[in-house]
């Protein structure tokens, strides 16, 4: 018990950008049990938080076939739309409506949302560690996983219910959460302040470039759908 | 409490001083961020509620968006832009205004008035992130370049001092006050701008030049990519066409 409870106060310090919240957590026995657990907690917080966000929204906006249906009519009626060629707006109309039409359900939400983090995190661990390495880091997957997975908790200030989706808002979270990244490769591989912020930042930059890349073969195969 | 009573005062004062020893200050980021928090929310209650207002008593779509388009018609005319150009154009923006019409006429699951207040609701508890996003991107992006400019504060130190920048926009629900937007918005914009920056240069304890150049750095490097990015898609769309 004291142990989590140990492990929950390195919370509010991580959110603070408390350096030293990681390398107690590089210290801690099971430190990649504690990460996983911390990170699933989170995510299941979060995934009930975007369940309860998801079905306010539906109930404010209109519908979303009904949403689809106007916006196919007015975009066609829009000559300056009508002059663009035909791949990107069909990719973009098609990516649009149908995601309008069927909107991921509020209750999906509770098991994407964990999924989605657990994903995020195993892979910009690895990704981290590879770059860590390169730049000298002597940490271990294990220590480097661990204190990443507490890096992650700045998006506990998403766990409001009433919050509509971000979009470009979430770049605050996301700026808080690399920072964050940045102290934990410090922490796990002793690098210093430079060589840190590349590791942190190269493994953001290859994972944004394989989401952006996942992104565009979804849209190209809704568009030739 | 009352210490955080005195460095809004002296931060609102542009006190360097009292600034670098807030920023020192053990808890000093919990407290910005609540600090931040609270003006974000204030702002977007009033805001909220203005726009649930307007979505609720909005007039059936017609004579304002007609007009809207007879003066960019007229507006247009006076400048050198092609009449089959100025002509697209017009019919473009009478499309989107007959498209927003179409669409904020659209029945909602919960009711016209539950929806109308959700939707305001909304928008008032994302004005925490919205403020988030502009501030927190950009005073990292700050601190690394201080840090490349030989500054030694860390982050929490700096985004401590610079929070501060918030005290300005507490009064940012006057805004929703019918007259005074125009005069109240570039007053606490700039206000804040000018807390921002004297907490920055107080805290950062880089010299006057180096702590200028550090705070524009970013924006600078933001408008070069962005203006980079409109070259190449001007480009492409001469080349296209």
């Amino acid at each position: 018990m004291s142990s989590i409870s140990a492990l929950l106060r390195l919370v509010p310090q991580a959110l603070l950008f408390d350096g030293d919240a990681y390398y107690r957590m590089k210290a801690r026995p099971r430190a990649l049990y504690d990460g996983t657990l911390l990170l699933l907690a989170l995510g299941v917080g979060l995934g009930l938080a975007g369940a309860a966000g998801a079905v306010v929204a539906a109930g404010a906006a209109p519908r979303g076939d009904e949403l689809a249906r106007v916006l196919r009519a007015g975009l066609a009626r829009l000559p300056a739309l009508q002059r663009l060629s035909p791949w990107p707006t069909t990719w973009l109309h098609c990516a649009l409506l149908g995601w309008l039409a069927a909107p991921q359900p509020g209750l999906a939400r509770l098991l994407t949302t964990p999924l989605a983090l657990a994903l995020n995190w195993l892979a910009y661990g690895l990704l981290a560690q590879r770059a860590a390495r390169l730049l000298g880091g002597c940490g271990s997957l294990a220590e480097t996983l661990a204190c990443t997975a507490l890096a992650e908790v700045p998006r506990v200030v998403l766990l409001m219910p009433l919050v509509s989706p971000l979009g470009l808002a979430a770049a605050g979270i996301e700026a808080w959460v690399l920072a964050a990244r940045f102290q934990a490769l410090r922490a796990a591989h002793g690098l210093d302040g430079w060589r840190a912020f590349w590791a942190a930042a190269a493994a953001a930059l290859l994972l944004g470039a394989a989401s952006l890349a996942l992104a565009a073969l979804q849209l190209a195969s809704r568009g030739v759908g | 409490m009352g210490a955080m009573v005195v460095t809004a005062w002296s931060a609102l004062r542009l006190d360097a001083a009292a600034l670098r020893r807030w920023s020192a200050t053990q808890g000093a980021l919990a407290w910005g961020l609540a600090l931040l928090a609270l003006a974000s929310l204030l702002g977007g209650l009033a805001g909220g509620a203005a726009a649930a207002g307007a979505c609720l008593h909005r007039p059936p779509p017609g004579p304002a968006e007609q007009r809207a388009v007879a003066d960019l018609a007229g507006w247009l005319s006076r400048t050198p832009l092609a009449p089959d150009a100025q002509h697209e154009l017009v019919r473009t923006v009478a499309a989107a205004l007959e498209l927003r019409g179409n669409l904020a006429g659209l029945p909602r699951p919960l009711g016209h008035e539950a929806g109308c207040a959700l939707q305001g609701l909304q928008l008032a508890t994302t004005a925490p992130y919205r403020r988030l996003a502009l501030w927190l991107p950009y005073t990292l992006a700050v601190c690394a370049a201080a840090r490349a400019l030989g500054g030694r504060a860390g982050p929490a130190q700096m985004l401590a001092a610079t929070s501060l920048y918030a005290l300005p926009h507490l009064l940012d629900p006057l805004l929703a006050v019918p007259g005074l937007e125009g005069l109240a918005r570039p007053v606490l914009f700039l206000w804040g701008a000018a807390i921002y920056l004297r907490a920055w240069a107080a805290a950062s304890r880089l010299g006057g030049p180096r702590a200028l150049l550090a705070v524009a750095l970013p924006g600078l490097a933001a408008v070069t990519v962005v203006m980079v990015v409109m070259a190449i898609v001007a480009l492409v769309w001469g080349l296209r066409n």
